[in-house]
């Protein structure tokens, strides 16, 4: 089975700083992958390299999303391509309420999808059954977008978009700051319940425990902008027990 | 521009017999006075003689339509004021020329410093018309003006509204030319008004009074986008407690307009409110301009003035001005001001767009949230649904054509 997404030697800079130094990942669909790594390792940087975010260059390689040039297309053109970005920090947006942006970003990607947009009537039925399914009250569809929103609604709200735009390849950063180990179980199995053998995972993560929720079928270790290990689940428990000191110093000695 | 003494004498049978003593020492005062210049403080950012001088602007192609809100539109063109039918037949209105009126029970009615009596006494002498209008209990629509057609204007207009009357009033400037209207609202106990100012075309200069007894509320909306210049004075007295003053300015500004809006609200009384927020978007080279004035005497203990201004600049080239000042004589006072003057967040555009909408739409929904905080303190929904269509429009235009293009037809 040929990849889904595949990352080429990438190298990518933030202003002076060259982040990402010739990290390659292969992620079949369906397969979850986890990568694992100490703070300023490039994990940040991956995720926003495969969103388009401004003011992350790549000076080098290649990343393709089911054959299409990736780093090509613009953020919302990624999105109807497929990625999903679950945000570390969700952005709080005054005056918009989530309903409001859940149809408009729905329909955003469904019109980018050559799919018919869907009337008011069939949108509301979708949400407030994806939204029960990840115990979320009718009350917050209805405020402003994650204004006033616990760490854990904002999650969960993110999930929730994910959950409608369906994406082909979701990155997970560090979706568990911020979270206590309730919310951490719902955002899990909301992610669980979304999984598929056509869609699949990059997982990006400090620690383990998120992994308890979410199996992963590879594990990765990124030090210094490349991925530097790759294992099975153990190797997360492994890294719990040991930390990351070891690896980075082997693959730089 | 309006020759003050030309166009003051060949009005001079405007309004007469009765009138014709009172215009003549409006023009003394006025030639005496002269017009504020901008060494005078409360004129630092607005040269009037300027925004005296402006047109002709090109004519809306299509200009709001007030009749979506009201039957009961009062248009001044070219030919004079109409007054529809149907508002003279409402039972809560009572409504006259002020020519109608002695001239004492409406003019002068200004009487404060010099730069302010000169105004007024500009207003007088080249006055054109208005109404006197006496609203008791709650009429059945709200009262609309609508200033258009391609001459100057210049108008005065009082409003009463009598113990516990409760009115909308909409003024939507249209115009090709200036337009001036002096405007003087007297609220008894416990009424009520809300009243929307709509700047579309054409140079504007508003100058509007307001006394207020016990309980009684104004909330007043400046709207506005017409790439012209403008002044939009407020000047409002809280004589008695639970008073209460709230104040929104929603600036959408392109091409070179620019936009004044000047308060100063009074605070007479023990336990009087006010609350003034002014939201703005320029682009271009748009200059928008708050001078919010609060003013607390002695004996107005517990007082709550509010004041802010928030903005966001889309544009090298655009500038905003605010200038607050607080004059506070009472001890036991609850007064703020703060201002933000930034540009859409590009997080929130990104997350946005990460989430498949495009750029344009995506910074429109950024700014409409921006504007929304504005728009959800108009209280007739009826009101806010119709400012709410005119700003969606307008912020759609503002994005999507970039430098924005003139509305002419």
């Amino acid at each position: 089975m040929s990849a889904m997404l595949d990352i080429q030697n990438l190298h990518a800079r933030v202003g002076e700083a060259d982040i990402l130094k010739g990290l390659s990942l292969s992620v079949k669909p369906g397969e979850v992958h986890a990568i694992m790594g100490p703070n300023g390792s490039g994990k940040s940087t991956l995720s926003y390299v495969l969103s388009g975010r401004d003011h992350y260059e790549v000076t080098q390689g290649s990343v393709t999303l089911d054959g299409s040039d990736l780093l090509a297309m613009s953020p919302e053109e990624r999105a109807w391509a497929g990625v999903f970005l679950a945000f570390q920090y969700p952005l709080e947006i005054p005056g918009v309420t989530n309903m409001t942006f859940l149809k408009t970003a729905l329909n955003a990607v469904r019109k980018g999808r050559g799919e018919s947009e869907l009337d008011a009537a069939s949108f509301l039925r979708l949400v407030r059954e994806k939204a029960q399914g990840l115990g979320m009250r009718d009350d917050m569809l209805k405020r402003e977008l994650n204004v006033g929103f616990s760490g854990g609604e904002k999650k969960r709200n993110e999930v929730l978009q994910m959950a409608l735009l369906e994406p082909r390849l979701a990155i997970l950063d560090e979706t568990d700051s911020g979270l206590d180990v309730d919310a951490l179980r719902i955002v899990g199995e909301g992610v669980n319940a979304l999984r598929s053998p056509e869609r699949s995972f990059v997982v990006i993560t400090h620690y383990q425990r998120l992994l308890d929720y979410i199996k992963p079928d590879y594990v990765h270790v990124l030090a210094k902008g490349q991925i530097i290990e790759t294992g099975s689940a153990d190797l997360a428990h492994q890294l719990e027990k040991t930390g990351y000191a070891d690896y980075v110093d082997r693959a730089h000695a | 521009m309006l020759n003050l003494r030309e166009t003051s004498t060949a009005r001079a049978q405007i309004g007469a017999p009765n009138y014709s003593a009172c215009r003549s020492e409006a023009l003394a005062v006025a030639e005496q006075l002269g017009l504020p210049s901008r060494r005078v403080e409360a004129w630092h950012y607005t040269d009037l003689a300027r925004l005296l001088k402006q047109g002709p602007s090109a004519p809306l192609s299509a200009p709001a339509d007030l009749l979506q809100l009201s039957p009961y539109v009062i248009v001044s063109d070219d030919d004079g004021v109409h007054l529809p039918e149907r508002l003279l037949q409402d039972p809560a209105i009572s409504l006259t020329s002020i020519f109608d009126r002695a001239p004492e029970q409406w003019a002068p009615l200004l009487t404060a410093s010099d730069h302010r009596v000169a105004l007024d006494a500009y207003n007088l002498a080249l006055l054109e018309g208005g109404v006197y209008v006496t609203v008791s209990g709650r009429p059945q629509f709200p009262i609309c003006f609508s200033y258009r057609g391609n001459s100057d204007r210049v108008l005065r207009h009082i409003i009463r509204l009598e113990k516990g009357a409760e009115l909308t009033l909409c003024e939507h400037y249209a115009a090709t030319q200036l337009c001036h209207t002096a405007v003087s609202i007297d609220l008894e106990e416990g009424a009520s008004l809300e009243h929307m100012i709509l700047h579309e075309n054409g140079a504007v200069l508003t100058v509007n009074q307001a006394h207020l007894a016990a309980s009684a509320r104004v909330n007043r909306h400046y709207l506005a986008y017409a790439p012209h210049m403008a002044r939009h004075e407020t000047h409002a007295f809280m004589d008695a407690p639970d008073a209460r003053f709230d104040l929104t300015g929603t600036l959408l500004l392109g091409q070179s307009a620019q936009c004044d809006v000047t308060s100063v609200l009074e605070h007479r009384s023990p336990h009087s409110n006010s609350d003034t927020l002014v939201r703005s978007v320029l682009t271009d080279d748009a200059h928008g301009i708050f001078q919010g004035k609060i003013l607390v005497h002695r004996d107005a203990q517990h007082i709550d003035a509010q004041q802010a201004a928030h903005t966001l600049l889309s544009s090298e080239t655009a500038q905003m001005s605010v200038k607050p000042e607080l004059e506070i004589f009472a001890d036991d006072v609850a007064c703020s001001h703060g201002a933000t003057i930034g540009e859409v967040d590009p997080d929130a555009l990104f997350f946005l767009r990460s989430r498949g909408v495009p750029e344009p739409q995506a910074r429109e929904m950024l700014i409409s949230g921006f504007m929304s905080v504005g728009l959800s303190r108009v209280r007739d929904e009826n009101l806010r649904n119709f400012m709410q269509e005119l700003v969606t429009r307008r912020i759609e235009q503002m994005v999507h054509r970039g430098p924005l293009q003139s509305q002419g037809a």
